[in-house]
């Protein structure tokens, strides 16, 4: 962006803006890097891959947990166990960095199916995971995720309101979603 | 390709991306500041075959279309092609968007008996200029590919316009505009 007019190569005194540029991009790489790592990680039942995507004092806000993320993991465990298997497939991610912090916004489809689909047919979730990243030295990590379901197909019925209370933080429009509150929380300030 | 490409790739990444947030939680401001004042949107369906709109009849009618507060949607982006122009400050990009609309039922004789997820899978094809360093969308046409054939989406889909249909090839409304795929 801060090239010269005629695209040779940095403008005289632009190149700490180009390294800082870069160093975003890298930074960004990283944390989308992680984002998959996280969704792998789930879906192949590695959870000590899972707990690495996470700062150990981070906090996660998930659908149906909320707390450490110690207690995460076990929570996790139990809920995966519930499952044949499940594919939580990432799109788009806006991620904005300040510095060491960093917030991302990530569109994720969530699909659970299991053994006996007929008494128990799975679903699948519209979901975004709402994350505060830090990078204190040893790379970028979710600090805080706050997860929020837009839509499920579950058998319960299909439609953006489950009624089941472990359901969650549920999508909405501005400036009710959770991503406006949570995007100006904690660290990262805009 | 160069950092500079990289830089603009990221940018227009981010467009895209505020684009979605921007319509799914219905954030008019959101929605302008993806768009220069003067762009247009063109949508491939509506009264007269294709719906074109300004940014601000663009925000108005999100604001408008989806009246019942509860009818939430999720605009996914897969597939992203960007070709800059950096020269010119100019970008073409070709991004995939899964689009997802939670229909909840319209009671006893309404259109829907029971909540439905209409689902619609098309291409956004987007103009970019960059000015006084800000990438935004000085035109955005979508090409609808798919719609769920026993959800609601299979009206929409059988009113295309036909310009705007998906095709074959250098048939399809994207092949002038990204370049030819055998190329």
């Amino acid at each position: 962006m801060s090239g010269s007019s005629d695209g040779s190569g940095p403008a005289v005194g632009g190149r700490a803006v180009l390294e800082a540029r870069v160093r975003e991009l890298f930074d960004r790489q990283a944390i989308v890097d992680v984002t998959h790592a996280y969704c792998r990680a789930v879906d192949r039942v590695d959870l000590a891959a899972v707990r690495a995507c996470y700062h150990a004092d981070a906090h996660d806000r998930h659908t149906g947990y909320a707390g450490g993320v110690d207690g995460f993991i076990d929570w996790l465990a139990h809920a995966l166990g519930s499952f044949a298997g499940t594919s939580h497939a990432v799109t788009n991610q806006l991620i904005e960095i300040r510095g060491r912090y960093a917030f991302s916004e990530a569109y994720v489809t969530a699909r659970h199916w299991t053994e006996s689909p007929d008494t128990a047919p799975g679903f699948t979730a519209g979901t975004r995971y709402l994350d505060h990243w830090e990078d204190r030295g040893d790379g970028w990590r979710i600090a805080d995720r706050t997860c929020v379901r837009d839509w499920s197909d579950a058998h319960d019925g299909l439609g953006p309101r489950s009624p089941d209370p472990r359901a969650g933080l549920v999508g909405r429009r501005a400036p009710d979603d959770p991503v406006y509150e949570a995007r100006v929380a904690g660290s990262f300030t805009v | 390709m160069t950092v500079d490409d990289l830089l603009a790739r990221a940018e227009i990444l981010d467009v895209l991306s505020r684009y979605c947030r921007a319509v799914d939680r219905r954030d008019a401001d959101l929605l302008l500041s993806v768009y220069h004042h003067d762009a247009v949107d063109v949508r491939p369906y509506g009264p007269d075959g294709e719906l074109r709109a300004t940014p601000t009849e663009l925000a108005r009618r999100m604001l408008t279309s989806f009246a019942d507060e509860q009818s939430m949607s999720q605009h996914h982006l897969t597939t992203v092609t960007i070709v800059t122009d950096l020269e010119h400050d100019r970008a073409n990009a070709e991004s995939y968007v899964i689009a997802l609309h939670p229909m909840r039922a319209s009671g006893p004789g309404g259109a829907l008996e029971r909540p439905a997820l209409a689902v619609t899978g098309g291409r956004y094809l987007d103009d970019l200029e960059r000015r006084d360093g800000r990438w935004a969308i000085l035109r955005r046409v979508m090409v609808v590919d798919w719609s769920r054939a026993d959800l609601p989406g299979q009206e929409l889909f059988a009113t295309l316009a036909p310009a705007l249909a998906p095709g074959i090839g250098r048939r399809d409304p994207s092949a002038p505009f990204v370049g030819d795929l055998t190329a």
